[in-house]
């Protein structure tokens, strides 16, 4: 098989893999899972390894007389696997729920904070930050931009850090669910018509 | 036939590669946030089908809905009108439904500006709640609440 060959099947089979998750959260009415387990995985391995290439012992800077003309490593189709590898291992735990029909528990938060990062302050947008902070890093990277690729590793794994020691708390009693802002503490004074009548 | 290679990356086409991955998943995104899913979920984020039993607790209010559980688990579908899921013969539990108001505000499924639902709540055997959920579509959700209702064995 040719190199070009190899790298199209490449990218083929990370953007199946990415769509076929789509397609089955998509299925169980679950796409908030996807976006903030990918955007989070996907971003903290992005930067995981930018963070590695820019502070490996070795890697020299571009000549301060030439800073925009030569490029440091150039990413490739490596970088996408590595994001597909972040987004999987964020993921695993719901995998192992459909594969082996285990409910989530404490200890997935191995995997990329699996239950914590549900709780993190306004979740899809904190991990699109982190995402998106983690692709400025590659860009950054790719241009020759080493301090500006280690400054936007550094914000990922900063917003990531204090959204999770900023999240709120896992309710524990239902008195404690109804607390939730928008969750009715009270009936409404208005009245509802109500189907009292429970039918099995 | 022999695929050409793509030419190799450099860093516009970094860049290039980057904003369409970002312009892809922005349009997926809103198309999210501008559906049912996203729109009659939980309010609060971290409870949106979180699959995990995070209460244990008397389940109250039983006595308005047909009683404790018969020796099985109970799936208690709390909605103003909806279909109830389809479980497998695999699962050994009970399906009851119910619009009542004072019980969907009892379990946390009745909103400020009073909808009911649509959700679903877990009892166990024992009559205690171990889980409960916000789910616009909870009907096409079987396979999901199958898995939870077995992990309570």
């Amino acid at each position: 098989m040719t190199r070009g060959a190899r790298t199209w099947l490449g990218v083929g089979a990370i953007v199946g893999v990415e769509v076929f998750l789509f397609v089955r959260y998509l299925e169980f009415g679950a796409l908030f899972h996807f976006f903030v387990h990918s955007f989070a995985g996907a971003g903290l391995a992005i930067a995981t390894v930018v963070g590695y290439r820019v502070c490996r012992p070795g890697a020299t800077p571009p000549p301060a007389s030439q800073p925009a003309l030569q490029p440091a490593l150039q990413p490739g189709l490596q970088f996408w696997a590595v994001a597909l590898v972040g987004h999987l291992a964020a993921g695993l735990p719901d995998v192992l729920f459909l594969l082996l029909d285990l409910p989530h528990r404490s200890w997935m938060d191995a995997f990329v904070a699996h239950v914590a990062i549900h709780f993190v302050p306004a979740p899809l947008l904190t991990t699109a930050v982190v995402f998106v902070a983690g692709l400025a890093a590659l860009v950054a990277q790719s241009y020759g931009r080493r301090r500006l690729a280690g400054a936007c590793v550094l914000a990922t794994l900063a917003v990531m850090s204090v959204a999770l020691v900023a999240r709120g708390p896992l309710p524990g009693t239902l008195e404690e669910v109804r607390a939730t802002p928008g969750v009715a503490l009270w009936c409404p004074l208005t009245t509802a018509d109500s189907a009292g009548a429970p039918t099995s | 036939m022999t695929l050409s290679a793509p030419p190799a990356p450099t860093p516009h086409r970094v860049l290039a590669c980057c904003l369409a991955v970002v312009a892809v998943l922005g349009v997926a995104l809103a198309g999210h946030l501008a559906s049912d899913a996203h729109r009659l979920a939980d309010p609060n984020p971290g409870l949106r089908q979180l699959d995990y039993y995070y209460l244990d607790e008397p389940a109250p209010l039983l006595d308005r809905v047909g009683g404790e559980p018969d020796g099985r688990p109970l799936l208690l579908v709390v909605c103003a009108d909806c279909e109830p899921p389809t479980l497998r013969d695999d699962v050994d539990a009970e399906v009851r439904r119910t619009g009542d108001l004072e019980v969907a505000r009892a379990y946390g499924l009745l909103t400020d500006d009073g909808r009911i639902g649509p959700g679903y709540v877990i009892v166990d055997s024992g009559g205690a709640v171990r889980y409960r959920t916000f789910d616009a579509a909870l009907g096409a959700h079987g396979e999901e609440i199958r898995v939870l209702l077995r992990g309570l064995r």
